[in-house]
């Protein structure tokens, strides 16, 4: 009965109201899933401190957020429930990955299997060339691809949105500047720089350990550097939504109230009109880098780049071990599980970042 | 007149918002027959454009549902393919739109346009035809043909490319035209034109009828319009011919408007005119200013000067009314004033201090307080992110004011612009036009300043806002601690005898003729006065 009141969709306002936007039903606040949500949070806790031993402990926990997490979103923006249900799996694995490393790290490393077996009860997506377990391998791939997304989303917003407001500046000392940096990332090829980057990087660590290195590339530098080589996509979002803004007439009549300049830009500007806009890019960034990462890793894994491998799992290093599979005419399903796992994350997040654009233009006509 | 076929009919068309299930047009029929001029009233969110839209078959069929008949002669629109529709809106229907200038392609020749135009609706011409047919239009819209031709919108000035809009509508054979608030971004001047060769237009049978939207009662009466057709929540109704409506209006709705009209006149004729005293230290005072817009390029050179040598005083208390055409500068002065543009020459004083003193950071917070603007479209002055509440609250915190203060202007203002504290929490979407002026007002009268700018304001202003704004000046005028001063920036002088002391009439930068509403009107010296007061006669906005 509790769960039917719950449940109970808004009550349609009446017509003469209907520009409103429909008001969130705060009790949906304190219904249980939802408050399981914020439990999602918790395997990041769990990664660190471990409060509950056991495996399908924290997998329950994991679901179950992930269930809180689609119910929120059914309570809050009904229209982007199909794409957060594709993103959904993406974050389920990325909690399993942070909560229980050793776990999966195990069922990746042991090659006690038979190799090349087909799922089963007790394997579910089957064992690799190397007898490990797929499923422990895509969860592990998931991860990694997830940090990296993380670290370039954070780098392209970093400093992506100074050079942005750089660009709209009137100055030519603050505009030309950032003009030469954000068209230098244009002009660049997006993968060779990353190559290069993580080329030097691994010359330098090396060096500095003083052997070659058997690890294939650092995460953080791998997602820094796409980050930084996505920056223009922010800072072109930046500046023309500012320069359209600018010859808006509310931008005159706040200045001409004596707001200062700084905080027109900063608070009216950016924080108040780009913000979806730049959430938005944010999104589709996240999918490039996830195609990218597993693009770069494939590279390394067939012997591009010389950076050795071993090391980290990733989707594009999984396909790239599979590939043999199509050499020897047999096993080909071996290749499916990464090539899914990769299409359907990031056809989730595009789908996610379309569906937010298309909110917030929708909700702007009306 | 009814016996001959009439040019349109629309037979009981209903049109529905189909995400909303709104009507906004609930079975409306009308029938225009040729040779008349009809026009059709109503308030802002009456239906007046969509019904014009649904005319024309340029709504989006797939959020609109369109039930009812559509008729141009015997041929019927609606459900027309897009090629067959190009039959019926040349030759048949031509429209003249709200800003004419923007109607125009800035990548493409003005006389490239302009062929184009007539080329669509007679295909036959051959090049020398359609290069009179084009000279004849422009110097009806009132420009020499040799001034536009082979240039770029961009290379003429704002009332040309108005005109060259306007002569775009008016090149090429029409039976019916429509006219969507023609002259609401018009100067007095360009409008009485417009007035003049629509007339013309229609008495050498190059356009048969017209359908008229305005709320310019001036224009009605100067057109002569046959029919009224009142628009009131999707409804129609024919309330008789103009002269009908201001005496007798039939519509309970429409005897409101008219009233609060009548009401604003009868508020403005309560203007006491006040006298200038000659020891009182001016609150505004410039001596030889002048203004030159810089080019762009590579070495910055100034340009043209906008404004040459300009000389005057405002006294506190003083109402004055800036006149001219559009492109003549005022804009420009009044720019100056609001520090929005800087580097002029010469000296510009506001209560005592130059402004360059005033934009010192510990001078602007008193500055900005005391010289409040009015904008032109003043609906659009709000952030459309923050909700109005938030809106104020900034403009009125970096002015100084304490969280007490704001709250209590709140409380004094908002039930006299007739608005509920409610609407504070909408954002500014949510609100109509009239709504968001009224805000925009609250905002400028909030904080008792000693100058106001308004520039334009009553153009795009509903009827209530322009009533409060009336009521509001006058009493803040009167207030003996805080007199307010005003520069209303227009272009209809008749508007200006009623409320201001003094009139100061501007022509190519510069003030040719200043003095009060009474030397000026009835001893005009130079040119550019008699124009505007030519055409302030001519839309009867002297009465």
């Amino acid at each position: 009965m509790a769960l039917f009141f719950y449940l109970k969709p808004n009550p349609v306002p009446p017509l003469s109201d209907r520009p409103h936007r429909p008001q969130l039903n705060r009790k949906g606040f304190f219904h249980p899933l939802v408050l399981l949500c914020w439990v999602g949070f918790l395997p990041f806790v769990f990664s660190l401190f471990s409060p509950l031993p056991g495996h399908g402990f924290k997998l329950g926990l994991v679901i179950l957020a992930m269930t809180g997490l689609g119910y929120l979103v059914f309570q809050v923006k009904r229209n982007l429930l199909w794409a957060v249900l594709l993103v959904l799996p993406i974050y389920g694995f990325t909690c399993l990955g942070y909560a229980d490393p050793d776990f999966y790290l195990q069922a990746a490393a042991s090659s006690g299997f038979e190799r090349v077996l087909g799922p089963s009860s007790e394997l579910w997506l089957g064992s690799d060339y190397e007898g490990r377990d797929i499923l422990a391998t895509l969860v592990l791939g998931g991860k990694n691809a997830y940090t990296v997304g993380l670290y370039c989303c954070l780098t392209a917003l970093a400093l992506g949105i100074p050079f942005g407001l750089g660009l709209t500046s009137n100055s030519p000392w603050i505009k030309n500047p950032s003009f030469w940096v954000v068209q230098f990332y244009e002009i660049v090829p997006q993968i060779f720089f990353v190559l290069i980057v993580l080329g030097v990087y691994n010359f330098w660590a090396a060096e500095s350990a003083g052997e070659r290195l058997t690890e294939s590339y650092s995460l953080p530098i791998a997602g820094i550097a796409i980050g930084l080589s996505s920056l223009p996509a922010i800072a072109r979002i930046i500046e023309n939504r500012i320069l359209l803004l600018k010859s808006e007439r509310f931008v005159l009549a706040l200045e001409s109230s004596n707001v200062s300049r700084t905080k027109v830009l900063l608070y009216n500007l950016l924080w108040k009109n780009c913000t979806a806009e730049i959430l938005i890019q944010t999104t589709f960034l996240f999918g490039s880098a996830l195609l990218l990462e597993s693009a770069l890793s494939f590279a390394f894994e067939i012997g591009f780049g010389d950076l050795g491998t071993g090391g980290y799992q990733s989707w594009g290093k999984l396909l790239a071990e599979a590939r043999r599979s199509i050499l020897f005419g047999e096993n080909g399903w071996i290749v499916l599980p990464p090539i899914v796992a990769t299409l359907l994350s990031i056809m989730g997040v595009n789908a996610l970042g379309q569906r937010l654009a298309q909110s917030s233009s929708g909700s702007e006509e009306s | 007149m009814s016996q001959s076929a009439p040019v349109l009919s629309v037979k009981n068309l209903r049109l529905t918002v189909k995400r909303l299930g709104l009507e906004v047009v609930a079975g409306v029929s009308f029938a225009v027959y040729p040779g008349e001029t009809v026009a059709l009233l109503g308030e802002s969110g009456a239906g007046k454009s969509t019904l014009f839209k649904a005319i024309l078959q340029l709504l989006n069929n797939s959020q609109w549902d369109q039930e009812g008949e559509i008729l141009f002669g015997s041929t019927q629109v609606n459900g027309l393919s897009p090629k067959e529709l190009e039959q019926v809106r040349g030759p048949q229907v031509r429209c003249i739109f709200q800003e004419p200038a923007l109607s125009l392609n800035p990548s493409l020749l003005i006389d490239r346009q302009l062929s184009e135009a007539v080329l669509a609706v007679e295909p036959g011409l051959n090049s020398t035809e359609v290069e009179a047919r084009i000279d004849l239009a422009l110097t009806e819209a009132g420009l020499s043909p040799s001034l536009v031709k082979g240039k770029y919108p961009a290379e003429v000035s704002g009332g040309q490319r108005q005109r060259v809009g306007i002569a775009m509508s008016l090149c090429a054979k029409a039976a019916l035209l429509l006219a969507d608030e023609p002259s609401n971004s018009l100067d007095s001047v360009t409008v009485t034109g417009l007035v003049e060769s629509l007339l013309k237009l229609k008495a050498q049978g190059r356009i048969q009828s017209l359908l008229i939207v305005t709320h310019d009662l001036g224009v009605l009466r100067a057109l002569g319009c046959e029919r009224v057709l009142f628009m009131h929540q999707g409804e129609l109704f024919e309330v008789g011919n103009i002269q009908e409506v201001l005496s007798n209006p039939r519509h309970p709705k429409l005897a409101e408007i008219v009233g609060q009209i009548k009401e604003i006149r009868a508020l403005e004729k309560t203007v006491q005119k006040a006298k200038v005293l000659e020891d009182q230290e001016p609150l505004v005072s410039a001596k030889g200013v002048s203004f030159a817009y810089a080019k762009k390029g590579l070495w910055k050179k100034p340009g043209v000067p906008t404004l040459k040598d300009v000389e005057f005083q405002l006294a506190p208390g003083q109402f004055v009314g800036l006149v001219g055409n559009s492109g003549s500068g005022k804009s420009t002065l009044v720019k100056l004033l609001t520090r929005e543009l800087e580097d002029y020459g010469g000296d510009l004083k506001f209560h005592g201090k130059s402004l360059v003193e005033h934009g010192l950071r510990k001078n602007r917070s008193f500055f900005f307080r005391n010289l409040q603007t009015i904008f032109q479209e003043p609906a659009d002055t709000f952030d459309p992110s923050q909700t109005l509440g938030e809106n104020l609250t900034e403009c009125f915190t970096a002015l100084g004011l304490g969280s007490e203060d704001i709250l209590s202007i709140f409380d004094q203002l908002l039930g006299r612009l007739l608005l509920d504290k409610r609407m504070l929490a909408e954002r500014p979407r949510n609100l109509s036009g009239g709504q968001k002026q009224r805000f925009a007002l609250a905002r400028a009268f909030g904080v008792k300043p000693l100058l106001l700018l308004a520039d334009e304001p009553f153009n795009n202003l509903d009827l209530i806002a322009q009533q409060r704004l009336v009521e509001l000046m006058l009493e803040r005028k009167a207030d003996p601690l805080h007199p307010l001063s005003c520069i209303l920036v227009s272009h209809d002088i008749g508007l200006v005898s009623r409320i201001c002391d003094q009139v100061w009439v501007v022509d190519q930068g510069r003030i040719v003729e200043s003095g009060t509403v009474e030397e000026v009107l009835d001893r005009p010296k130079e040119a550019a006065t008699l124009r505007l007061i030519h055409a302030a006669k001519a839309l009867g906005s002297f009465g």
